[in-house]
């Protein structure tokens, strides 16, 4: 007999992965350097990920375990997946990537709790459980930013980012508490249906809290205003690490976004919706034209995540059931495109030391594989068919026009356009530029190569077939509220 | 049961993808695979001209599959008498530019690959009855068509390319919001053409939506002023592919207006069609007066294109019968008569090293087939009686002077098209070559010219006997302008 408690048994599975590492990280790193490391943390992320994909078709309602401190529901399994996906990804291609570093025990083990901290997010069914879950997720990836520890590159992002985190997390902390001095509980669902029978709407502290809340799930968010520690921090982490930030931890922010707004404050949704309507439009705007002027392909890939990020709250701006289901699987699909293109950049930084778009002229003599990859990629992030970027986007503009906010659509359906621009220009450089003097043809590594034909093939069955995505996102959504 | 459409497009898609795999060993093997696997696709396409009932105005050779169901998009295609011509003419180009594109050897299995990627993209746009899977087709062009300008073409290809997928592509976002908006505006929300075609909506929303649509298929015509894409990109491309960009890609503006605007929104249609005539008769002139002063063959008949896709739309924005159906068969007959052209320039670049027209004075004494050829094609062009064109452009005068009596200033039109046509052969064919020639002609070459011999066939055909094709364009054309008319 299935009982929901059944539910946290991957993220037990993960937990002990990540708490044994550094243990046989000691035991073998003498001996075989990092391989069994690197494997062993690739074994327990692929252990979860088949763990919660089997769970996705048994949870079927929204339940509270452990007091309410956790809830287990489709949306939970649904990040959860992405998280793991995006994790796997990362994982299998540091394999290859970082197997100079002399402290891969300490990395792997971060990198298992990162991903544990987001999966916990997703779960979290109380503001404090959410807190600390984030606060696990962003204090591993302090350290795994600062990886590399002689590079200031990687130092500066990482001091960034830590400042940035750490206002974060003290912002979201003084909106909990004002949250807990309103309603009297930091359950997300006891705090949601004393809005929805009392009249909070127009109570000063609760209309605080709400923007308190903007502010601090934007930073995690990386929309604007809050967006400024983006580009360094994923330029100067290691470039695995910002697959991970950008289809992973930035993706937790989301995930906190629909468990406090949609379940905890819909009530409120005419305090919020408004100026998510505001920062969609100027998320999506800024991201895309600063990203046509970067020269650096990490720097790029920021930004182009900005502007990703900025199609997603559309969702959270329409707060309507086709616009949330856009948002969940505009959020899968840009965790894949997203993390694929930064593994592809760390793949050419890796074998040929390539970082600045010129740099990629005549990529795809020397490295076909990665540069089919990140063209399939562009193109997908562009919002062409047949890749999944299209299908997610059409569902997102199409909840706009839905909720009468045309403008809104229009303003996307331009953006894509327009980012067109940038993604192009990196595969002109790659297809039809050709290489400058001395461009060999390099070996790819292994590692790189399985991760790039698994997200290829995702991105086009994803696209292709968007029914799978659609489908869970849809019932995901429907079942937020108890 | 899948049926003959899907296999249609099953055919060109497993094939390029044996072609890239035979390519990277064997050449030679690949470009005739590519061949046989095009002209497959043209056999079926003639049984289906065969099969089909031209009387019968309601979608034949449908197949449905469900697809996305929550979001109402569904696999569904069909042909009806618009679109059974464009599926035959899309086939029968595609052989005839993979035929003509045996001299290619840079990348060989990659170009056949692609070629027949851009054919199944095109098969899907003209067949499929489902706003989004019309949109996943449209843009299936765009990619390959991208590759194959930017990695064979001429000296500007990069930025032809780029102009050329930036044009498009802004162009067919905004369409696709244009299709959102009409998702969203009906109940139960669908993306399919014929549930799409029996509800009504506001004239206020209808008028946005078709401005939004029509902005996208303007693009692709082009309509002047959205047509600065088309002269760098067929001029930059190989002659096979300018071929298939200015015989297949426009048709996909012409055919998705008549489709989109008039099947879903014909009141807005309607009330706009003053300004697509009056934008037809502008781009008519244009690309007339354009092509004239050009001092480069191929830049000479990519402009005419922009001239003869005016009739197209003159036509469709008539909106009765004889409008639309001269509006179709022009399509078709364009198709073939700027293909044939595409190709003449591209021999005639080979072989004399030169495309400027001065310059290529006594090409009909050392080239004599390729002058006949250039001579008919141009005959044809400008619409010279018992050839394709004429029928065409005459159904398309009789439609819009009918709708319009102000559109007759366009009948001077192919007057002037005549004169720039007669001049231009004036100095190619019919001077005869300087005392001390600055070039050096190649001897012609028959096996080359065999693909473009076969683009006569129907230039002639039809024109001695339109019936052929007319009879199954023109019950749906009656149906679509009666559409118009219950208004």
């Amino acid at each position: 007999m299935f009982s929901v408690e059944y539910a946290i048994f991957p993220i037990v599975v993960i937990s002990v992965f990540a708490l044994a590492t550094p243990l046989i990280s000691y035991v073998t790193q003498r001996r075989f350097g990092g391989r069994i490391v690197a494997g062993g943390a690739v074994l327990g992320l692929i252990l979860g990920l088949i763990t919660f994909s089997m769970l996705a078709s048994v949870v079927t309602s929204t339940t509270l375990i452990y007091g309410g401190l956790l809830v287990v529901d489709r949306f939970s399994i649904f990040f959860s997946i992405v998280f793991l996906l995006v994790a796997v990804f990362a994982a299998l291609a540091s394999y290859d990537y970082m197997h100079e570093d002399p402290n891969q025990g300490e990395y792997y083990t971060l990198l298992l709790l990162a991903t544990l901290g987001m999966i916990l997010t997703a779960f979290s069914a109380n503001f404090l459980t959410l807190y600390v879950a984030l606060e696990l997720m962003s204090i591993s990836t302090y350290i795994l930013i600062s990886f590399r520890k002689k590079d200031p590159r990687s130092n500066e992002a990482a001091i960034k980012y830590f400042i940035v985190s750490a206002l974060a997390s003290v912002i979201i902390l003084y909106a909990i508490s004002l949250m807990f001095g309103v309603v009297g509980s930091t359950n997300i669902y006891i705090v949601a249906d004393a809005f929805r029978n009392g009249s909070y709407a127009s109570q000063p502290m609760a209309f605080l809290s709400i923007v308190l809340f903007i502010a601090g799930v934007g930073l995690e968010m990386a929309i604007i205003p809050f967006h400024m520690w983006i580009p360094d921090a994923y330029d100067g982490a290691p470039t695995t690490v910002s697959a991970l930030l950008a289809g992973g931890s930035k993706k937790a922010g989301f995930a906190a976004a629909l468990r406090i707004f949609i379940v905890a404050a819909i009530s409120l949704r005419a305090n919020w919706s408004a100026v998510f309507t505001v920062l969609a439009l100027g998320t999506m705007t800024l991201g895309n034209i600063v990203a046509l002027a970067q020269t650096r392909v990490t720097r790029m890939l920021a930004y182009s995540s900005i502007a990703q990020a900025g199609y997603i709250l559309i969702g959270l701006a329409t707060v309507n059931s086709t616009g949330l289901t856009g948002y969940l699987m505009h959020i899968l699909n840009h965790a894949i495109m997203t993390s694929t293109a930064f593994l592809a950049a760390a793949a050419a930084a890796y074998s040929a030391s390539l970082y600045t778009i010129d740099d990629y002229a005549g990529l795809s003599k020397r490295l076909p594989v990665t540069s089919f990859a990140l063209t399939i990629t562009m193109f997908s992030l562009a919002g062409i068919p047949p890749f999944c970027g299209f299908t997610s986007k059409l569902v997102l503009f199409t909840s706009a026009v839905e909720a009468n906010l045309g403008w809104l659509a229009l303003a996307g359906v331009l953006n894509s356009a327009f980012s067109l621009g940038y993604y192009i220009r990196v595969v002109k450089r790659m297809y039809i530029d050709s290489p400058k003097a001395g461009g060999l043809p390099v070996s790819e590594p292994l590692s790189f190569k399985i991760v790039f034909v698994a997200a290829i093939f995702l991105i086009l069955l994803l696209g292709m077939y968007p029914a799978l995505s659609l489908n869970f996102a849809d019932a995901a959504v429907s079942g937020l509220q108890i | 049961m899948i049926g003959i459409l899907s296999i249609m497009m099953l055919i060109p898609l497993v094939g390029a993808f044996v072609v890239y795999a035979v390519g990277r060993s064997n050449e030679k093997l690949a470009k005739i695979f590519a061949i046989i696997v095009a002209a497959a696709t043209l056999m079926l396409s003639l049984y289906m001209y065969i099969s089909f009932q031209p009387e019968n105005t309601s979608f034949q050779f449908l197949e449905e599959v469900e697809w996305v169901k929550a979001f109402g998009m569904k696999y569904i295609i069909g042909v009806d008498g618009i679109s059974l011509p464009l599926i035959i003419i899309a086939s029968f180009l595609t052989t005839i530019s993979a035929a003509s594109s045996w001299n290619i050897s840079y990348k060989t299995g990659k170009y056949f690959s692609l070629l027949l990627m851009f054919e199944v993209g095109i098969i899907g746009v003209f067949s499929s009855l489902n706003l989004i899977l019309f949109y996943f087709f449209w843009e299936l062009v765009l990619i390959p068509m991208f590759f194959l300008i930017s990695e064979w073409g001429g000296p500007r290809r990069t930025y032809a390319a780029i102009k050329f997928l930036i044009y498009t592509h802004v162009g067919a976002v905004t369409m696709l919001l244009g299709f959102m908006a009409l998702y969203a505006a009906v109940t139960p929300h669908t993306f399919n053409i014929l549930e799409l075609a029996n509800a009504s909506f506001p004239m206020q929303f209808q008028l946005m939506v078709a401005t939004a649509i029509f902005f996208g298929f303007a693009v692709k015509i082009p309509v002047v002023p959205l047509h600065t894409w088309l002269p760098d990109a067929h001029v930059e491309a190989p002659a096979p592919i300018s071929l298939i960009l200015a015989g297949l890609l426009l048709k996909m503006g012409g055919y998705g207006f008549i489709r989109v605007n008039y099947f879903i929104l014909p009141e807005a249609t309607k009330l706009l069609s003053p300004i697509f005539v009056a934008l037809a008769i502008f781009s008519i002139f244009y690309g007339a007066i354009v092509a004239m002063i050009q001092q480069d063959l191929k830049r000479m008949i990519a402009l005419t294109s922009i001239n003869h896709m005016g009739f197209v739309l003159l036509g469709a924005a008539a909106g009765n019968a004889a409008g639309i159906a001269g509006a179709v068969f022009q399509m078709f007959n364009h198709g073939v008569v700027v293909g044939l052209l595409f190709l003449l320039s591209g021999i005639i670049h080979e072989h004399a090293g030169t495309r400027t027209i001065n310059e290529l004075k006594g090409l009909g004494v050392k080239m004599p087939i390729t002058a006949t050829l250039l001579t008919i094609g141009s005959f044809a062009s400008f619409g010279l009686p018992f050839l394709n064109s004429f029928v065409s452009e005459f159904t398309v005068f009789i439609g819009a002077i009918s709708a319009y009596s102000l559109a007759s200033v366009a009948v001077i039109a192919p007057a002037i098209t005549a004169a720039y046509f007669l001049w231009m052969l004036n100095r190619v064919v019919f001077s005869p070559s300087e005392p001390k020639p600055k070039i050096s002609i190649h001897k012609e070459n028959l096996a080359e010219l065999l693909p473009l011999m076969i683009l006569i066939v129907p230039i002639v055909l039809f024109g001695v006997y339109p019936s052929l094709m007319l009879n199954v364009i023109y019950p749906t054309a009656s149906y679509v302008s009666a559409l118009l008319g219950s208004v």
